[in-house]
Formats: C-alpha cells, structure tokens, sequence
C-alpha cells in the first residue's frame, strides 16, 4: 500500500517536473516567436518605404510603422509568468528597445535584478536603455554598477550612465567622472566592437579644445574642387564656422 | 537655414564677415545644394561623410553645429542660431568698432 502511493507520488511529480519544463520552454518559444513576428512585419515594412521616393519616405515611416504596443503587453506577460528564464531577458531587451524611452516596469527591475544580476546577457538589456532615464532605471543602473558579478554588465551600466548625461551641460562634471571610471575599469568594454571608454575620452578632450574662450583649432582642408583652405586664412573676419549637410 | 544664412551674408557683404561651411555631403549632392539654394560662401568638403576629418577632430556628433569665431580666432560662440546668431555676430562686430 505504501509502495503504491510512492510510486503514484514519484510519477506525479516525475509528471510535475516534465510539465514545468515544457511549460519553460513555451515561454521561450513564444517570445521567440511573438519578436520574430513583429521583427519580419517591421522589416518588410522598412523595404517598402525605403523603395519610396525619398521625399515621401518620412510622411509613410510616421503614418505606418507597424504598431508593436500588443507586442510588448504580451511579452511582459510571459516575463511575469517566468522571469528567471533566459529567454526573459531577451524579451526585455526587446521591450525596452522598441518602448520609445518609456521606462521599464518596475517589476522588470526587480525581476532582472532578482535573477539575471550576474549574468553577462544583462548587457544587452542595459544597452538598450538609451531613452529610458526615470528613477527605476537610474537605481537599476547604480545596482548593476556596484553589485553585479558580470564585467560586461558593469560596463554597460557604467557606459548606459553616463551617455545619458552626456548632452547634459548640467552634469559635466559627472560624465567625466564617468568616463574616467569606464577607462580605468573597463578599458576592453565594446559595444558593437568599438571601444567605447577611449572614444567618449577623445571626444570629452576634443570638446575641452573647443570651450568658448579657446583658441579654433586650425583647420586645413579642401574645398570640393580640391584647392586647399585653411582656416586661419579667415583671421581679421568674424567666422560662422556651419558643420552642415543637405539632408 | 539657407535663406536666413543667406540674408546674413548679404546684409554684412561689406563687413569683416564670413560663414565657413564644413560639408559633409558627396561631392555630387554637395554640388547639387550649392547650387539649388545660391550658396554664394565658401565650405570645406569634408570627404563626403559625417565621419570627415574635420568634423571628427571638431567632434562633431549632430548637424548643423555652429561655432562662431571672433577675427582673433577665438571661439565665442557655439550653436547659436536664427536671430541669436545675428545678435552674436553683431556684438563681435561692435567689438572690433571699440578696439
């Protein structure tokens, strides 16, 4: 009798067990599949308007880009059933980089730092949070800075941090500190093979060079027929040096 | 802004003025605006890309950037547009009066 009901209780749970795995990997399939969706009808719709004259180009991207707001309820409510998955962060990645600067909710905070904190995928999620600069996503960023085990994820919050301040005239002051901090600790950190901490260091120099008050670097070029200019050839005249396209 | 450059350059035609353009268009679309919009001032071509020499040693990230330079070459101003830009080029200009 009692070796009956063990027998019933290690199937049942056997069952349990395999019924939980595959419930996982739904979630994962569906994510996968919910992205590729959406990701092929924001493709053919990027073909089609690129095939457009380029005048109506802009007015048809504004008036019918494929709405993906269904898109993000739905993956959010997979996160929230499994948040621990990886396939999650994926979806949050996803999320965050197609929401327009609205912040995350703060539930995904919690849930990636609950879960993922150490994880080195994290970086994914956290470069994609350009636009998002409410409270939740600061506290989130600080978080991965000082706790995370993964030195990309470090990276990447570090980078996040400060290139979103980094045309806030107001907080000078800490972008540098920033940049300084990305260069000592993460010299090797890449975001799409570029080395980063060096190029915002060169670019923080450079605009250092060029604070009103200082001297316009010389400038020696060509016009589009090749004669060679200079700028100082233009010393005696007030200049409105224009960087400009036709675009 | 062609329009607004434009009138600048031809009210100061008799003063110690100048825009200076740094292009980063193809040489043949560079050609094309000159032309199209009576573009009368002088431009460094910047090798036909955003990434040009010029523009990265000036760090340029986002166009049209502006920097205003005084006749000592000194940068005084910096993204200063429409009528602020008129007022800016007039101040140096007064300036010049005054040494």
């Amino acid at each position: 009798m009692k070796a009956k009901k063990l027998l019933i209780m290690l199937i049942a749970t056997a069952g349990l067990a395999v019924a939980q795995t595959d419930a996982k990997n739904k979630i994962a399939d569906q994510i996968s599949e919910l992205i590729e969706i959406q990701d092929a009808a924001a493709k053919k719709f990027m073909d089609e308007v690129r095939a457009l004259p380029r005048e109506k180009q802009r007015e048809a991207y504004q008036k019918g880009y494929p709405k993906f707001d269904d898109t993000i309820e739905a993956l959010y409510t997979l996160v929230e059933k499994s948040p621990a998955e990886a396939a999650s962060l994926k979806a949050i990645s996803w999320i965050s980089s197609h929401s327009q600067g609205k912040e995350l909710k703060a539930e995904i905070f919690s849930a990636l730092e609950k879960h993922h904190l150490d994880h080195s995928e994290l970086s994914e999620v956290i470069l994609s949070l350009y636009g998002a600069k409410g409270e939740n996503t600061q506290a989130f960023l600080s978080t991965v800075v000082e706790k995370s085990k993964a030195q990309d994820a470090r990276g990447s919050a570090l980078y996040m941090q400060a290139i979103q301040i980094e045309r806030d005239t107001a907080k000078t002051a800490r972008y540098k500190a920033l940049v300084e901090k990305l260069n000592a600790e993460h010299a090797d950190f890449e975001v799409r093979g570029r080395k980063v901490g060096a190029m915002m260091k060169a670019t923080l120099e450079a605009k250092e060079k060029l604070a009103i008050g200082k001297s316009a670097p010389e400038i020696i070029g060509k016009d589009v027929d090749g004669k060679e200019m200079k700028l100082s050839d233009y010393r005696g005249k007030i200049v409105v040096l224009d960087f400009w396209g036709d675009w | 802004m062609y329009p607004h450059e434009r009138s600048l350059v031809e009210r100061l035609k008799d003063k110690p003025f100048t825009i200076l353009g740094v292009n980063s268009d193809s040489s043949k679309r560079y050609k094309k605006a000159i032309e199209e919009n009576n573009i009368t001032w002088p431009s460094f071509w910047d090798g036909g890309r955003t990434g040009g020499p010029i523009a990265t040693a000036w760090a340029v990230r986002g166009w049209p950037t502006i920097y205003i330079i005084d006749a000592k070459g000194v940068i005084r101003f910096k993204n200063t547009r429409g009528k602020a830009m008129d007022e800016a080029v007039d101040k140096l200009l007064e300036e010049m009066k005054s040494e």
